[in-house]
């Protein structure tokens, strides 16, 4: 009889330190959720806010990043989709300096390893505007474009038609001077530039432009 | 006790997370992301300074094309352990508010010998002098701006140093505070001052880990380049793993105890009953 008895009371103890750690835990949850009240309703917008501007870093993945077929408007005089970035999107050839080089989109020291780079903040041939192409000053590159004279014929051949432009004029510009290379869509102006002196041992601090206009153009 | 005591009780427990918390959270981020052994340790887990090497060389061949100068002057001008001593100096200096600089003279000399055999061995004459100082000062820019990144880490260092020693010191204050409030609670109300707490803080670190993986697209994330992106991003998950580790072993750990001290309580009234 005492046994049970006592059996009985330890029974009772062991359920009352379970409901002990029972009310820790549940305590534990309820203050957890109210601090995570607290933190969200007070700072909730300034934390998203950082959080937005962690993932404004984030680039993603190829699917958005997909080339679309490049086509022109004929009507707008515009590409209906650019090329992307890196790819090949044109022929530039000057048969008087015996140049044939492949056309890149974008202009970083990875792309103008491989060919001419576009100034990709500049305008495309047939759409009215100036056009940036620069290339290195080495030989197979534009070693040759200061041998070009005013009149000399420089073929643009893209993936949408073929652009033929007359050079008008050249200059030699400081490294720095980008105002000699306007961007404007009043005239389509193609122009190139690279290092100059060309076969100058050391740091090149200027650069030859080359100035052409449009004079013909055929659509694919 | 009485309704009083019982909600003091609970709002000094209240108060007591909130310290436990935030000490937790700031003594782990003083051992990882503000400690700079821990940043160095993780460049080296990574190969960053390898990595970094190449990105030199492949800058400075991009910039001697043009150049007509060859690879070759460039050739040996510094090593990879150059490359380490500057990389660590300048996160030291970054993280005890010093000026974030790099040593220089050594390739510079360097650099200028090995031109100067260049031309000689090659019997070239050069006209203009001022194209090769030039020449060589893009050079040794191209290898200060990889080491440093970017000019702003100079204008930052001392921010990092006082945020630095403000989390030194208010994590003290916290650390402080909540012993003696875990004191005041055992020894007033004569229950358990840090069970609580501990639960709510592992919980709370949980959250916090989950908030932090699911709104930072880290996999996506590009920070500079390519090296500097990977190291961010091994950093990341290796905090995130550790957060995940420390509040499950404490959450587990203060179950038993609280378990443990509980059912030994009622064993030992029992017994001396």
């Amino acid at each position: 009889m005492l046994q049970k008895k006592l059996q009985k009371q330890t029974h009772k103890k062991v359920k009352k330190a379970w409901k002990e750690i029972a009310e820790q835990l549940v305590i534990s949850f309820f203050f957890a959720s109210f601090i995570y009240l607290f933190v969200y309703l007070f700072i909730g917008n300034q934390i998203n806010s950082y959080l937005s501007l962690v993932n404004a870093i984030t680039v993603k993945p190829s699917g958005e990043y997909e080339s679309k077929e490049v086509s022109f408007n004929t009507v707008k005089k515009r590409l209906n989709n650019r090329p992307s970035w890196g790819t090949i999107w044109a022929s530039l050839e000057i048969p008087e300096i015996n140049m044939k080089l492949p056309v890149y989109q974008g202009d970083t020291l990875d792309i103008l390893r491989s060919g001419v780079g576009h100034f990709s903040a500049s305008y495309f041939p047939g759409e009215g505007g100036s056009i940036i192409l620069d290339a290195h000053c080495d030989w197979g590159f534009f070693y040759r474009i200061p041998e070009l004279k005013e009149g000399s014929l420089i073929y643009l051949k893209t993936i949408y038609g073929d652009y033929t432009y007359k050079l008008e004029r050249t200059k030699i510009i400081g490294e720095d001077s980008m105002d000699d290379m306007p961007i404007q869509n009043d005239e389509e102006i193609l122009m190139m530039y690279t290092c100059y002196p060309v076969n100058a041992i050391g740091h090149k601090s200027h650069r030859y432009v080359v100035y052409a206009r449009l004079v013909e153009e055929s659509h694919e | 006790m009485n309704k009083i005591k019982i909600l003091s009780y609970y709002f000094l427990e209240f108060i007591l997370t909130f310290l436990v918390f935030f000490t937790f959270i700031l003594f782990f981020f003083k051992v990882s992301i503000l400690n700079p052994n821990y940043i160095i340790k993780k460049l080296n887990e990574n190969h960053y300074y390898e990595d970094l090497a190449k990105n030199i060389e492949s800058t400075m061949e991009d910039y001697l094309r043009p150049s007509g100068l060859p690879m070759e002057v460039v050739k040996d001008i510094y090593t990879e352990s150059d490359l380490k001593r500057e990389v660590d100096g300048m996160i030291n200096n970054l993280y005890s508010g010093k000026k974030v600089n790099v040593e220089t003279k050594n390739i510079q000399d360097k650099l200028n010998s090995n031109i100067k055999t260049y031309l000689e061995k090659n019997n070239i004459k050069v006209s203009d002098e001022d194209s090769l100082d030039k020449f060589t000062d893009e050079v040794i820019k191209i290898y200060i701006k990889r080491i440093i990144i970017s000019e702003e880490l100079e204008s930052i260092s001392p921010s990092v140093n006082k945020w630095n020693k403000r989390i030194n010191l208010v994590s003290i204050i916290l650390a402080i505070l909540s012993i003696v409030l875990a004191f005041i609670i055992r020894f007033s109300f004569k229950k358990k001052a840090l069970i609580i707490p501990f639960i709510t803080s592992s919980i709370m670190m949980m959250i916090v880990n989950n908030i932090m993986f699911l709104r930072i697209d880290i996999e996506h994330i590009l920070f500079w380049n390519k090296s500097i992106t990977l190291i961010i991003k091994k950093i990341f998950y290796d905090l995130s793993s550790n957060l995940k580790n420390i509040s499950i072993i404490l959450l587990v750990v203060t179950i038993l105890i609280l378990i443990i001290t509980s059912l030994l309580k009622k064993y030992k009234k029992k017994l001396s009953f």
